[in-house]
């Protein structure tokens, strides 16, 4: 039997950024996060290893946004098993990848990977957007180190 | 009369020369966290904790790195999977590194 997890959250603080992110969630489930390179990928393959994607993608949404449902809204917990977790993980990261791609244009690659984003020269929407990526980051951090304790931060 | 002397080959290299070899490729993002990228590499290919981070480093700093060489087939499934794990992967072509 897989481990359950269980994770409180600030619910004051967090309820906004998933009112935030569950439109983000819920749309596009039908789309890729990213493009992907299909170079050297078998042309008979290809339709089908974009449908598989799409369909693991939307699969990992769902689950995501099922998990703030009324007892998150009641008491700020989200509840799932190890291998549910991996899904939370994937979803995360999408989710992410939205954020990169959509609200957060203004903040250049540079800054986002060595982590020096002025968040007060941000623009109000981009702020947001901001807040809800770190808190999604935070929320994978944590799940690696429950999942796997020997992985560190480098 | 002359004699051919034929160089032994190895076991390896006519392997992976009969099955014509495919790398894949993990490139760069700058969304993806280093302990995410650990963590995938660790489950989709097994690796340990010094492998996974090795390469997740060469990604991080030169922008690529080989995760994996062999035939098409498995090859292609790897992408796939790290594609899943939402991490730009990609295949490619050619001789074994």
């Amino acid at each position: 039997m897989a481990k359950r997890i269980e994770i409180r959250l600030a619910l004051p603080v967090v309820g906004p950024l998933i009112d935030r992110l569950r439109p983000l969630a819920e749309a596009d489930r039908d789309k890729l996060a990213v493009p992907v390179d299909l170079r050297g990928v078998e042309e008979d393959l290809q339709a089908h290893w974009c449908d598989d994607l799409v369909a693991t993608l939307g699969s990992d949404l769902a689950f995501f946004a099922g998990l703030f449902g009324e007892k998150f809204r009641a008491t700020g917990t989200i509840e799932f098993d190890e291998r549910e977790a991996l899904a939370v993980l994937r979803a995360c990261s999408i989710l992410r990848l939205r954020l990169r791609a959509g609200e957060l244009q203004e903040v250049t690659d540079e800054q986002l990977e060595e982590g020096e984003v002025d968040f007060f020269r941000l623009s109000e929407k981009a702020r947001g957007a901001f807040t809800c990526y770190l808190f999604l980051a935070s929320l994978q951090e944590n799940l690696v180190r429950h999942l796997d304790p020997g992985i560190g931060e480098g | 009369m002359a004699q051919t002397n034929t160089r032994p080959e190895t076991e390896t290299d006519v392997a992976l020369a009969l099955a014509d070899p495919w790398h894949v490729v993990v490139l760069n993002d700058p969304v993806n966290l280093m302990s995410y990228v650990v963590f995938v590499f660790k489950r989709v290919f097994g690796y340990d904790d010094n492998r996974a981070r090795r390469h997740m480093l060469e990604v991080h700093e030169r922008g690529r790195s080989v995760l994996w060489t062999g035939n098409r087939e498995k090859a292609e499934a790897y992408v796939h999977t790290l594609q899943q794990w939402q991490l730009t992967a990609v295949l490619e072509h050619g001789e074994a590194h």
